[in-house]
């Protein structure tokens, strides 16, 4: 995942100076959001209150990992006039009171699963939103993904009427996200190269300056552009909060929405709008669990996107060097309702893309879902042999089911990039600025998982290798290696929290293996068999040649007949062959891969772990290092102690954030294995009965053609 | 042949040489020789494509000769071939082997034992031979000393002691007694043969047998000569069917050997396929145990495993028996045909030496002439000459009925093997095919078993249901396909094994009814064996009666 980004993220926390109260608040906030979110919702008059909230849904999107006090740090360092303590205090003040009224924590958990599961789709609904609004407007979305500090004084303006200063910020954030949702896949980022933080006195001391806050603002715009996104992770608890709007007025609402939702002049109503889609989802979330069961089975509601997929029409394309395989993609939206299809005609439509392009849609959808498995395509091919007929035969059948699996996921068919897979006439430049937008570098990732699912030698020793050493530890150091292990000397090891996760990566190691042998051992089959075809062609072969000395008439007649018999006997042969490897085969190859997908998801969230784990240290570090200063020098220091404080709740805020995102990421893979199970039965259980049911025909048709030899040359009275 | 001079001894025994001459008999190579030369060479030995014969018409082959030699040149009439082979014009003699058993031995010289009866043979002591034990290396060295002292004949090979079959085992046994059986019954039936002097000291013998006629060597050219002869053109042939029954044998005997070749190879795949397969049940297997949250997965598995397990088991014996039931038919093809095809050559041989007799009697003849025509006469010289003209004559006299009577053997002995060839394909190929016809029910049969282990994995009944959501049962088309009433894909009745068996067991039964007891088992051989027994018992009692006849009628297959 996209570590980078969530160091971006944790600098401009940094930079935002905190108090511990609001720290705690904002935490505190977090935690109990879904109750406050629908206190908010129905609260919809109070200005802030709104903004506030929708500006916490158009974040949430982004930022699964970075939950907690980010909202208040923004707001803080926006707010160049107000105090930021007071600004703070504003943003949490009603949230507060919201928890105070409703504060059962019992529901909590259950709440904060649900708002986990919305935001994810939350996301994809809003990048589908943003699409259907802003998609051609390609320049529009430059701009808005490189907001600049500036625009955020525009969106003062704009949004002044409300008063706050806090709504400010969110108009500001709403800009920068909405969009075309850049920031939700740069979100995907956030475990890429996991950077730990390293607090220089001196920045902080920086933005304890008044200034320091609109420098830091700059910064992150310039640097990391649309990110500033990530710093308000802590709306993705929040973003409930404007579902509870009642139907009706939502509906009227969106009567009045202005038909160009750019997001950098969002109205009010065009936010409501945007959050109507959380609202289903919320009624979603709550029979979430059955629904990700079955994953097979599209959601009541109304607005999926119900896709039927074809794959079809493999064609060379090319010069000598330029040589590639195009597939047509055909795609017929079946739910005339659904908001996240742009075409609304019923006929299909038809795109071309090549295999890149899979992959990429591929690695683009793993970004924006953390925790999901995504149904994987075929592995890459040598170079030879890419042109063979079977071999690409074989990849389109993947290809298809690989999307056809997807689109049955109502979150992954919704996802706007998937979406624009299907439908974009111009893929190669909107999937690069896409790319660019989110950062994902979805076209320059390799998942070894994917790659080296059936590159099956070394499966014996990785397989056993990882499965010995990793079962009880969720990562060693960094696996990106250079600054963090250069920062802890020591690769440290830590410990899965999760039991259920111990057990679930061995026995996926376990069950790759031994599907890795199985694949093994029917690709030998197959060879063998593919050799014995050429020797039944052989034998029939010479058995015409005697014919053909014609020893005698019936010599003659018997052999011939005989050849014949051999010759259907080699297609049948040919033909359980390809039954065999299409059947059983094909789908052991494609659990292999979707076992890559598995691994990877671990992966992501063996890194969030090690992220929340080094911040957690940290902190812990920090705070003796304050508790210290504290004793030392009592009060006298006030700066120093308060940069040190500083720090503590910098670290504070990012671990809960990881640890969030942790739980969250958790929670998705735990269902998505349940998911993963049920399916890999049912699967399993379907190729094995296709496999049995062919092979009875094959033998039936073997029988057949011997017993009508037998008969015809009168061999019963031989 | 025509081509000899006779040697007319009147001619010379005139006391007038100059008298007559003889120029009209020497002439008369002229007028024979258009007429044959204007025939196509028949082929050119060491060219023999199996096109030269294909293109010709092969009817001629299967026409009884007796009315197309007639008006051919190099055609034997009747009275000629009664004359020249007489053991095929009389039914006075008949020798039959049975063969009881086979005892273990050393490995690869297992003991023949068998009874014999033999009827009106002279110089045999008995007329039955019980229990003669022979083993099969003496049986090897009979049938050599055979192949070199029967030049007319085409000898079958002794077949290989060892089969595809694993070593010892029943079905070892049964193929054994079957072609060895058979062996006997072609070496039996075969007039010639059984009037051949050492066959008396192979079954008379009391401890063993060696060969006794050992001065007996091979009178054609061997090694290296021969290698060599074969090298030049093929003498003229006049018996067409023979001329083109060689390239017909040799190339049989080619593709034979390729045929085996392939079908050894593809055994051998076989039986590595069952190798990996094998591996591959384990692996479900390990999957299944691996499976342990869901049961019905975990039965699935299991039940999947074990019938690629019980596929590969079948695979394996499949890849013995399909060894088994063609290839060693085809390898004792190939045998035969090689036999065959040097037994040809030796004709060739024997016909060059005809010509080069041929050309010294004529030399010789010339040399007379022209001492009978000088004006003086040395008595000595002339007697001389006369000498060697005799020698030449009759040398060549006696060449050239060797050559017919070769040819002549050779004309019977080729439609024999033609039949044989036929009937033994024919049997081959239906044992291959009850084989697989066996294998693949056997598969079919398992694979139908597991189907409703499948269904029953989860509560959707799998894909036979065919989104049929209100089918309760599970158990919908899970019936056996095929049953004693027959395959329900087709409409055909079964033939099942059983009846066949059962008819089989009825007319051996019959059989032995019909004639003496018959205690061969072995219902593979058995209706080859039968008969060729029936013909000789029933020769043996020397009457035909009317059932028995019918049966024979009904069940010759050549």
């Amino acid at each position: 995942m996209e570590q980078e980004d969530l160091t971006a993220s944790h600098w401009d926390d940094v930079i935002s100076p905190n108090t511990n109260t609001n720290s705690a608040l904002s935490s505190h906030s977090v935690l109990d959001n879904p109750l406050n979110n629908q206190f908010q919702n129905l609260s919809l008059n109070t200005a802030s209150q709104s903004y506030y909230g929708q500006y916490d849904e158009d974040e949430e999107d982004d930022e699964e990992n970075d939950q907690g006090d980010n909202v208040n740090i923004h707001e803080g360092h926006e707010d160049t006039n107000s105090n930021i303590v007071q600004s703070n205090y504003n943003d949490y003040s009603i949230p507060n009171i919201n928890d105070n009224l409703f504060a059962s924590t019992d529901n909590y958990r259950d709440n904060q699963l649900n708002d986990l599961k919305k935001e994810e789709r939350k996301e994809h609904r809003d990048q589908l939103l943003s699409e259907l609004t802003h998609g051609t407007d390609e320049g529009g979305i430059l701009d808005s993904s490189v907001v600049s500090s500036k625009q955020i004084s525009t969106g003062d303006s704009l949004f002044h009427d409300k008063g706050s200063p806090i709504k400010v910020k969110p108009n500001q954030q709403t800009q920068i996200t909405s969009p075309k949702r850049p920031i939700n896949l740069k979100n995907s980022q956030l475990f890429r190269a996991p950077r730990p933080r390293k607090f220089s006195g001196q920045i902080n001391a920086k933005f304890l300056g008044g200034e320091a806050s609109n420098s830091s603002e700059k910064e992150n715009n310039g640097s990391l552009g649309p990110l500033g996104s990530n710093q308000d992770d802590s709306k993705s608890n929040d973003r409930s909060s404007v579902m509870s709007s009642t139907r009706a007025e939502l509906l009227a609402k969106e009567a009045d929405a202005p038909l160009y939702e750019i997001q950098s002049k969002k109205t009010d109503e065009q936010k409501i709008q945007e959050f109507r889609t959380p609202e289903s989802k919320t009624s979603d979330a709550e029979s979430k669990i059955p629904i990700a069961k079955k994953n097979g089975e599209l959601p009541p509601a109304a607005d999926n996107n119900k896709l039927v997929i074809s794959v079809g029409d493999p064609m060379k394309v090319g010069d000598i060097t330029t040589a590639h395989i195009v597939y047509s993609i055909k795609t017929k939206n079946t739910n005339p309702e659904t908001k996240h299809f742009p075409i609304k005609t019923e006929d299909n439509v038809i795109v071309s893309r090549r295999y890149k392009d899979f992959r990429w849609i591929y690695h683009q959808l793993q970004n924006n879902h953390p925790g999901r498995i995504i149904p994987p395509p075929p592995s890459k091919q040598t170079y030879i042999g890419r042109f063979n007929e079977s071999f690409i035969e074989n990849r389109r059948l993947s290809l298809e089911k690989m999307l056809s699996k997807i689109s049955n996921i109502p979150i992954l068919a919704n996802d706007a990039d998937f979406v624009m897979f299907l439908t974009s006439e111009d893929f190669a430049n909107e999937s690069k600025e896409r790319e660019r937008l989110s950062g994902s570098g979805a076209s320059t990732q390799n998942n070894e998982f994917l790659d080296n699912a059936i590159t099956a030698n070394d499966a014996n020793s990785v397989a056993s290798g990882s499965s010995a050493s990793t079962g009880g530890i969720i990562a060693s150091t960094a696996p990106s290696g250079g600054f963090m292990s250069s920062f802890f000397s020591i690769p440290t090891k830590i410990n899965e929290p999760d039991e259920y996760f111990i057990d679930k990566k061995q026995y996926i190691d376990e069950l790759e293996y031994n599907l890795k042998q199985l694949y093994l051992a029917i690709e030998l089959v197959g060879n063998q068999r593919n050799a014995l075809v050429g020797v039944y062609d052989e034998i029939s072969l010479t058995l015409d040649e005697l014919a053909g000395l014609e020893i005698s008439k019936i010599t003659t007649e018997l052999l011939g007949a005989f050849s014949q018999v051999q010759l259907k006997i080699k297609e049948n042969l040919d033909r359980v062959n390809l039954q065999d490897q299409l059947t059983l085969g094909f789908s052991i190859e494609e659990y292999l891969r979707i076992i890559g997908s598995i691994k990877f998801v671990f992966e992501t969230r063996a890194k969030i772990y090690q992220q929340f784990y080094t911040f957690n240290q940290e902190l812990a570090k920090k705070q003796v290092q304050l508790d210290k200063s504290i004793r030392k020098y009592g009060s006298t220091q006030q700066e120093k102690l308060n940069l040190l404080q500083f720090e503590v709740d910098k670290l504070k805020q990012k671990t809960s954030t990881y640890e969030s995102s942790f739980q969250t990421i958790s929670e998705t893979i735990k269902e998505e294995l349940d998911n993963f199970e049920i399916e890999k039965i049912e699967n399993f259980r379907n190729s094995v009965e296709i496999f049995i049911e062919s092979s009875i025909e094959s033998q039936k048709e073997a029988i057949e053609l011997y017993e009508t030899f037998y008969e015809r040359q009168n061999l019963a009275n031989v | 042949m025509a081509s000899s001079i006779p040697y007319l001894p009147d001619d010379f025994e005139d006391n007038n040489p100059s008298a007559e001459p003889i120029d009209q008999e020497i002439t008369q190579n002229p007028f024979v020789e258009p007429s044959i030369l204007s025939q196509p060479l028949p082929y050119d030995e060491h060219e023999d494509t199996p096109e030269i014969e294909t293109s010709e018409p092969n009817e001629n082959v299967q026409l009884p000769q007796s009315e197309t030699d007639e008006n051919q040149i190099g055609k034997l009439s009747e009275a000629e071939l009664r004359k020249l082979v007489p053991e095929r014009f009389t039914t006075k003699y008949q020798l039959s082997i049975k063969l009881l058993g086979i005892e273990k031995n050393k490995v690869g010289n297992p003991i023949l034992r068998f009874d014999a009866f033999i009827k009106g043979l002279p110089r045999y002591r008995q007329n039955k031979y019980k229990d003669i034990r022979r083993t099969y290396n003496e049986v090897v060295k009979f049938n050599k000393y055979l192949t070199v002292s029967n030049l007319e004949v085409f000898i079958p090979v002794f077949p290989n002691a060892t089969t595809s079959y694993p070593f010892g085992s029943e079905d070892e046994f049964k193929q054994l007694m079957y072609v060895w059986q058979e062996w006997f019954n072609r070496i039996t039936c075969n007039p010639i043969l059984i009037r051949d002097e050492e066959f008396i000291y192979f079954i008379e013998n009391d401890f063993g047998y060696s060969v006794i006629n050992t001065q007996r060597k091979t009178n054609v050219a061997s090694g290296l000569v021969r290698k060599t002869l074969k090298q030049l053109a093929v003498p003229y042939d006049p018996y067409q069917e023979l001329a083109d029954f060689r390239p017909l044998i040799k190339a049989a005997y080619l593709i034979c050997q390729k045929l085996y070749k392939s079908l050894d190879k593809s055994s051998k795949l076989q039986k590595q396929i069952s190798i990996q397969v094998f591996d591959l049940s384990n692996k479900l297997g390990v999957l299944s145990q691996f499976e342990n949250s869901h049961p019905g997965m975990k039965n699935m598995w299991e039940k999947l495993s074990k019938i690629v397990q019980i596929n590969s088991d079948l695979d394996l014996i499949e890849s013995i028996n399909e060894m088994g039931s063609l290839g060693d038919g085809i390898q004792g093809l190939v045998d035969d045909f090689y036999e065959i095809k040097e037994a040809l050559t030796n004709r060739h041989l024997i016909m060059r030496e005809l010509i080069q007799a041929e050309s010294q009697t004529q030399a010789k003849h010339l040399q007379a002439t022209k001492i009978k025509n000088r004006s003086a006469l040395d008595p000595i010289k002339v007697d001389e000459a006369i000498r060697q003209l005799e020698y030449a004559t009759k040398a060549e006299e006696s060449l050239n009925l060797q050559v017919k009577r070769i040819s002549g053997e050779m004309l019977f002995e080729k439609d024999e093997i033609i039949n044989f060839t036929e009937a033994k394909f024919q049997k081959l190929l239906k044992n291959y095919t009850l084989n697989k016809v066996e294998y693949h029910r056997k598969i079919l049969k398992h694979l139908e078993n597991i189907r409703l282990d499948v269904r029953i994995v989860d509560t959707k009944g799998g894909l036979s249901r065919l989104n049929r959501d209100n089918l309760t049962s599970l158990k919908h088309n899970l019936p056996s396909s095929q049953s004693a009433n027959g395959d329900s894909w087709s409409s055909r009745t079964f033939r099942s094994l059983k009846k066949e068996e059962e008819e089989r067991e009825h007319k051996l039964q019959q059989e032995q009814y019909d004639d003496e007891e018959d205690e061969e088992g072995d219902d593979n051989n058995h209706h080859d064996n039968t008969n060729i027994d029936d013909h000789t018992t029933s020769h043996s009692k020397g009457v035909v009666d009317a059932r028995n006849a019918a049966h024979l009628l009904g069940v010759a297959t050549f």
